[in-house]
Order: structure tokens, then sequence, then C-alpha cells
């Protein structure tokens, strides 16, 4: 397809994307587009260095091939280089949506789903609204000078409904979103939209001041996920380890990390947000135990990463688009379900905090997570909302104080954000788990 | 049929680094178009990124006007602005050569971290224009340094970053600067034993955000801003006084909104003299509520555009953190990520990257702990001032926040 010089790895990267954004605001129609985009990304390597250049104009990717090639050294063993030969040769058409493509639902279905969403919102205590539908459908093309020559489809689309509340000196902004891979399956959850307004419309009547302190902090889905996501998923990305020995000898395969009843995984292959049939260096997606029983058991990887490691490649190697190269990042992060029923482990909890939503969340060191509806427990039961600033703790420690999951489990896919990585923001990952009880976390 | 048409041209030049080395170069220069149509009170718009014909683009803009999407507002006019702020271009061999050198004096005498991110140029054109005689272009070259430092002994995913972010580096200085941060960084100290601290900010995002949820004229319109109603009050400290900038000069954005509106000075003050004097405000909050217009329309080069996000930042009030200190010692926040406030104003944040400061050098580091104070506080008083970054090398515009903050470890 392409001239590749001699004595260089080159990849280039195609991307095809059909994107919709219809928004309603506070229930007028605000917009209403549609896009066809298309992209390239382009990869240079001499052995030494990355020669990255995009571009939108798709007759010049020889000509750009050949430019960055001229900034590069040809190595005549280029073959040999362990980056090199840790490359996958993938050759394989992998169309999956031709008969459900969000692309064929015409433009007034998904107008009247949103506008369905926005009508729910009229109580007097919703102040402003903020309602969009969003689906991408991406057709990718990955072409290497090893051999690979794939094309494959994705799509999404998803509703995300902003409000914010008053009621008397409580005020409040609430954000609830849902993703799907098909229409059909979007459609399916009004009644979860609706269920949404009914909570924070509760929450706003009823949420008091809460004394800052350490409590039990019980997760739901929601808040595990990005709990896991920002706890430890980001540490598990292994490109923060290539050449440091410190970080290689804190994180060798088969550490105590946690409790034995954890298990935390990253799944390519699970359809949603996070799915990834080849990553974008033309990998293929793979399901990776990080965690299993509380030990440190594997961690994400691009190709770089796993030849600096001596490890395998796990089809992590994802950008946010054609402007972006690759750099490891999470696909479907969640910690596995356990098996104790949700109703014993409120029981056990004389005093405590459940968060059930949260507005967003972040980690290093100490992570954090803004609740958004939280709520008092109270000898065994869930009780009064409470307003929180942030919930917080060391990722070690918390790690060590996971007493219980539930055997109730969530997998959730959103819209309307995503994982940020330095300039990379926002990717599209999927969350979840179980409800999970931590034995004691800061609580601002 | 009345027309606009918006373009915006970015290139960057980034050159990353990985384990303190040069691992690549990326060049993009991607281009943006959109054309917006009006006709009965309603607006059409498409765009395209890439190089695209104006007659498709324009074509696509009529077919949307079927979305009724209203737009009954008068667009801007009879006004030529072109301003171009470049003052140093960087190409990719100049940019490789300044990297090396950043790279290899500090790799030289720190060889106890590791250094990783990028150094990127960005050159941006943007351009405005309309039926109307609306002609509007802004034309910036800059660069932007964020290396993140971690010490090859530590566990965490980084521990501090080196930031610059400017038009014209001073290369020695920068590293003479940035070598005293690094040493600091080496030097673990106590936090202050104290419940308050004097606390100054590298960034205040999390306040700002704060800031600009409650500043929005449609929160405030439809009173769901903590500050419902207190137009014309008295807030804040009377030292304080917040603008919205959109000079590009200082801010390194454009200088018109989504709407084409300029406003003089390129300023407009929301708080003064911690009086709230208005919200920003777009062209349909200001009519819908009733509320003064700013000119703050954000939003995509192909979107309806609409109120979000304002460059809103503290005038700079104070001139020596030193003197203000008397002696008394500070903390310098670098990274205090994830903090939020709650309904009630409440701020609360862990602090993962921070120094001890004299108001002049950074002494020392401070290992992990947590800050808190009420929005009311913060700004009234407990607010000690807003300076401009002399001592400390972030930056040719760069300045930094103070207030007292409840600390814990």
């Amino acid at each position: 397809m392409f001239n590749y010089p001699k004595g260089l790895y080159v990849d280039v990267r195609i991307e095809d994307r059909f994107t919709t954004r219809i928004t309603y605001k506070n229930g007028d129609l605000q917009e209403q587009k549609v896009r066809l985009n298309k992209g390239a990304f382009i990869r240079v390597f001499d052995g030494t260095r990355w020669y990255y250049a995009s571009l939108t104009n798709l007759d010049q990717i020889q000509d750009q091939i050949d430019t960055l090639a001229s900034m590069a050294t040809p190595n005549p063993k280029i073959e040999d280089h362990p980056y090199i030969k840790m490359y996958e040769v993938n050759n394989e058409e992998l169309i999956q949506y031709k008969e459900n493509s969000l692309k064929d639902v015409p433009l007034d279905h998904k107008d009247t789903l949103v506008k369905e969403i926005s009508d729910l919102c009229t109580d007097e205590i919703i102040k402003t609204t903020n309602v969009f539908y969003v689906d991408d459908v991406t057709i990718k093309e990955i072409y290497t000078s090893k051999g690979t020559n794939i094309k494959f489809d994705k799509q999404t689309c998803g509703i995300c409904l902003r409000m914010q509340c008053a009621y008397k000196n409580n005020k409040n902004e609430f954000s609830s979103s849902v993703a799907k891979v098909t229409f059909s399956k979007l459609k399916e959850k009004t009644p979860f939209f609706k269920k949404e307004i009914t909570k924070n419309i509760e929450f706003i009547k009823n949420a008091e001041s809460f004394e800052p302190g350490e409590y039990p902090v019980l997760m739901g889905p929601l808040a595990t996920g990005i709990f896991t996501h920002e706890s430890f998923g980001h540490k598990s990305e292994s490109d923060f380890m290539v050449g440091d020995e410190a970080m290689k000898k804190e994180w060798t395969l088969g550490k105590q990390v946690g409790q034995s009843l954890l298990n935390i995984i990253d799944d390519g292959t699970i359809t949603g947000n996070g799915y990834v049939p080849f990553d974008d260096e033309g990998t293929k997606g793979k399901k990776t135990n990080i965690i299993t029983n509380g030990i440190l058991t594997d961690r994400l990887h691009s190709i770089a990463t796993a030849a600096a490691l001596e490890e395998s490649p796990t089809g992590n190697a994802r950008s946010i688009n054609f402007e972006y190269e690759p750099i490891v990042r999470m696909t479907t992060t969640y910690i596995d379900k356990g098996t104790t029923p949700l109703k014993d482990i409120v029981k056990g909890i004389k005093y405590g905090v459940f968060v059930d939503t949260i507005k967003h969340g972040s980690g290093m060191s100490t992570f954090t997570i803004a609740p958004s509806r939280a709520y008092k427990i109270e000898n065994g039961e869930i009780t009064t909302p409470i307003k929180l600033s942030v919930i917080t703790g060391n990722v070690f420690e918390t790690l060590q104080k996971v007493d219980a999951v539930s055997e109730e489990f969530e997998l959730l896919s959103f819209v309307g954000g995503g994982c940020g990585k330095m300039e990379q923001f926002p990717l599209p990952v999927g969350f979840g788990g179980p409800y999970t009880l931590v034995r004691k976390l800061h609580v601002m | 049929m009345k027309k606009e048409k918006i373009s915006i041209r970015r290139k960057e030049i980034s050159i990353k680094l990985q384990a303190s080395q040069i691992n690549s170069i990326r060049v993009k220069n991607i281009e943006r178009n959109a054309i917006r149509v009006f006709r009965d009170g309603k607006i059409g718009i498409s765009g395209a990124v890439g190089t695209s014909l104006a007659e498709e683009l324009t074509k696509q803009a009529i077919d949307n006007l079927s979305s009724n999407i209203p737009y009954p507002y008068a667009l801007e006019s009879n006004k030529k602005d072109h301003r171009n702020y470049t003052e140093t271009h960087y190409s990719e061999f100049d940019l490789m050569k300044l990297t090396e050198r950043v790279l290899d004096s500090l790799n030289q005498e720190f060889d106890d971290f590791i250094f990783s991110e990028s150094i990127k140029t960005i050159e941006v054109d943007n351009k405005f224009e309309n039926t109307e005689g609306l002609d509007l272009r802004y034309q910036d070259e800059y660069i932007e340094l964020v290396i993140v430092v971690k010490a090859k002994s530590s566990s965490n995913l980084f521990d501090t970053f080196i930031g610059w972010e400017g038009r014209n580096l001073d290369l020695d200085k920068f590293l003479s600067f940035t070598k005293k941060q690094l040493q600091a960084e080496r030097n673990e100290v106590d936090l202050p034993n104290e419940e308050k601290v004097p606390v100054f900010f590298h960034s205040p995002d999390s306040l700002g955000n704060f800031l600009i949820k409650q500043l929005n004229g449609e929160t405030y319109g439809n009173k769901a801003s903590l500050f419902d109603n207190k137009i014309g009050e008295q807030l804040f400290n009377k030292k304080l006084t917040v603008t919205q900038n959109k000079n590009p000069k200082t801010s390194y954005s454009v200088f018109f909104d989504t709407e084409g509106v300029t406003k003089e000075n390129d300023s407009v003050t929301l708080i003064e003299n911690g009086v709230l004097k208005r919200v920003f405000t777009d062209k349909k909050n200001s009519v819908k509520f009733n509320l003064e217009h700013t000119g703050s329309a954000t939003g995509g080069y192909d979107d309806v555009p609409a109120l979000g996000f304002a460059d809103i930042q503290p005038s700079v009030d104070s001139t020596d953190i030193q003197k203000v200190l008397n002696g008394k010692k500070a903390i310098f926040v670098m990274v205090a990520a994830g903090g939020e406030f709650n309904a009630d104003g409440n701020y609360a944040t862990p602090v993962q990257a921070s120094y001890l400061f004299d108001g002049k050098n950074l002494l020392g580091k401070i290992h992990d702990f947590y800050m808190s104070n009420d929005i009311y506080n913060m700004l009234g008083k407990d607010y000690i001032g807003t300076f401009r970054s002399e001592d400390l090398y972030f930056g040719e515009d760069h300045y930094i926040f103070g207030c007292y903050m409840n600390i814990k470890k």
C-alpha cells in the first residue's frame, strides 16, 4: 500500500470518524451536528528515536512518510530491534456494525430521544439542564512495514444529562451519563434517567453538612470504578517503569499489594467505551489480570514498554485520535465481583459513608474522589444525603483496607468525559465493579 | 444570507522525553474550518477538519438550518483587527537543540531524578470573518515546557514538575531557577507546625474553576449560583479584583469570543475591590436575564456559540511576598490534584507536591498533606494577595495567588 523506506520501521493509522452531537439546553435545541472527518497518524522509528506526524489530507501520507524518513537515520538492523521483533503481524478485516451502524439511525430519532430525556426535567428545583446525545462510529486501518494490514470498526452512542439544582440554601450540580453500542439499547435507558432525576431532587432537598474525619466508606459501582481507575489503574500503565529501577523493584510481579479478595482486571475485549479489538499499534486487545487475589500478576503495555521490561504486550497502546501517538492506556478496568451480598455489607457498618455517584477522581500517591451524591450509613442502613468535598486516601494503604466486595456488579460506559493522561484527554474507557467497602478513608 | 467563516490553524512541534532522554519528535499541522449561515433568526453550521471548500461547507451549513436552532442576535460588524503576537519562531531544529541543552544540563547535575513529558512550540492562526464587515485575526507562537520530575528512589508516579510558558525563553534564567527548585526537591522538610498557614499556588485551578461556575451568567440568571442576587455586594477582600482576561499578550488565547465580540482592553472586570460587579455572559444569556453583555461566548470551532468557560484571573495587587510574610514561612503548592468545592463553597484537597517557601526561595520539599478552607475566607479575610512571579520563573506572565489555608498531615 505504501513504499516503506529501507532500514526504518513505519506504521500508518488512518481514522475515518462519523460523529453526531445533539444538545438541548434548558429544554431548547442548542446544537445538532453531524461530522465526517478523516485523518492519519504516521510513525517512523530508526531504532533510536520516533518521528511522528499527523495529517488530514490522506493523499499526502506517502510524502509524509518520506519526510519523516529523511529526518531519521536508517538502521540496517532495524528488524532485529526488540520492539520490531515484538510487533504482531495481523491481517484482518473486522467490520461488525454494517447492519447496526449508528450512521443509519435517522437524525430525528436521535433528536427525539434527547428531547424525551430533557423533557423529564420539569421539577422547579432543577434550575438548568444540559442534555446531549453523542455518537461516534470510527473505522480504523493500520498498516505497518512489518506486514500488518487491518481494518476494523467500533461505535458507541450515549446520553449525558447535566443539571444544576437549588433548594433553599442547598445548591448542587449533577451529571448522569450512559453509553451503549447500539441505539436500540440506548433507547431502553430512559427509566435510568428518570430515576436519576428523582434521586438528585431528593438529595438536594435533604442534604446536610457532615463532620470531616476518617470513616468506613462504601463505594457504589461507579465510585468503585473511578477508585480502581485512579488508585491503581494508572499505576498499572507500565510506561512509568521504563528506565526506572526503583519502580521495577517496587512493582515486581508476584508482590502482595492488596487484600486477598481483590482482583483487578483490564479487558480490551469488552464492548463499550474501552473496546479495543486492536490497539493503535495493531496489537490484538486482551484481558489482563492485573491483580489476582491481592497479588500483582500483570500490567498494561505498549510494544515499547513490553520490550523494555521483557514482558508480553497487552494491547493497551491507545491514542485519543489521529492527532496523537499511542501511549499506554487502560481499556475497561474493574474490580471483579465478590461473594458478599450488598445488604450484608451495609448491615455491618455502624457509622460510615456511602458514595453513590461522583463528579471526578484523580490519583497519584494519593487518590481523591469528589462525590456528587453521598449518604450517611447509620446502624446498617443508608440514611441521610450529605455534602462532601472529597474522599481521599493513600493508594497503597487503601488497597490493603478493602474489606468487602459485593456480589452485585456493574460495568459502565459514559459520554461527556473520559480519562486524561498528560496532553491526551479525553480517552473513552470503561469503568465499574462491585460495591466496595474500604475500612477507613479521609472524608472531607 | 448573512454568513460567518471561522478558520483555526494550529501547528505544534513536540519533543517527547522519556527516562531523561529524547524519545520522539512529533509535528502536527491541523486546520479546522467552519461556516455559519443565518436566516429568519436561525443558525446553521458546518465544519470540517482539514482543508475544505467553502462552497461545500456553506451548502452543508444551509442544510443545517433545517434543525431550526434559534439565533436571533445581531452579528458583530464593521471591525478589522489583525494581531500577530509572534516574537520568536522555533523550527524543529531549534526546538531539538533547546531540548538537548535543557536535558544535558539537568541530567548532568540531577542524575538522581528522571525527567519525562514534553517541550513544544505552538503556532496558532485564528480567523473570524463575516459578511457584515467583521474581520478578526489572531496569530501567535509560544513555547510550553512541561517536564515531569520523579526521584529515582521514589515510588510515586511523579514527584513534581517543571513548567514554563511564554514567547521568549531565557534559557539561563530557566535553568538557574529550575536547579534551585530541584535542589529544594532533594531537601525534605517538615510541614509547618500550625493549623493555618500562608499558601501560595502555582496555579489555583480548583478555585478558578469554582469561580467560573458561580460567575457564569446562565447559572446566575437561573438562581443556581452561590452568589445568587449578590451583584453589587461586597463579598470578598477589598484588595481582590478578578477580571475576564482576553489579552493574548498574557492569556495566550484569542482576543475575541466565539460570537466575534471584542472588549475594550480585552478585559472585563467581574469582581472589583471585593465587590461582585457583574457575571460573564454571551448574547443569549445577556438578553434572557437582562445582564450586562461581557463577550464571553465559548465553544468549538463548529459549535453554536454558548456560555461555558471563561478566562478569568485575579489582578496582580501586591508586589513583595517576603515583605508580606514578614519572616513567616509559607507553603508553595505545585500540585494539589483532585480537590473540590462542595455545594456550600467548602474546599478540601490533598497536596501532592509542595515546597516550604520564604517568599523568594523554595526551601525544601514538603511531604503530602491536606488543606481546606471556605471560598469566602480564601477570597476574604484569608486572602493575602496576587503577585507577579518574579523570583519563581514559571513563565513570562505567570502570577502567584496567596491565601491562608487550614492544613493537616
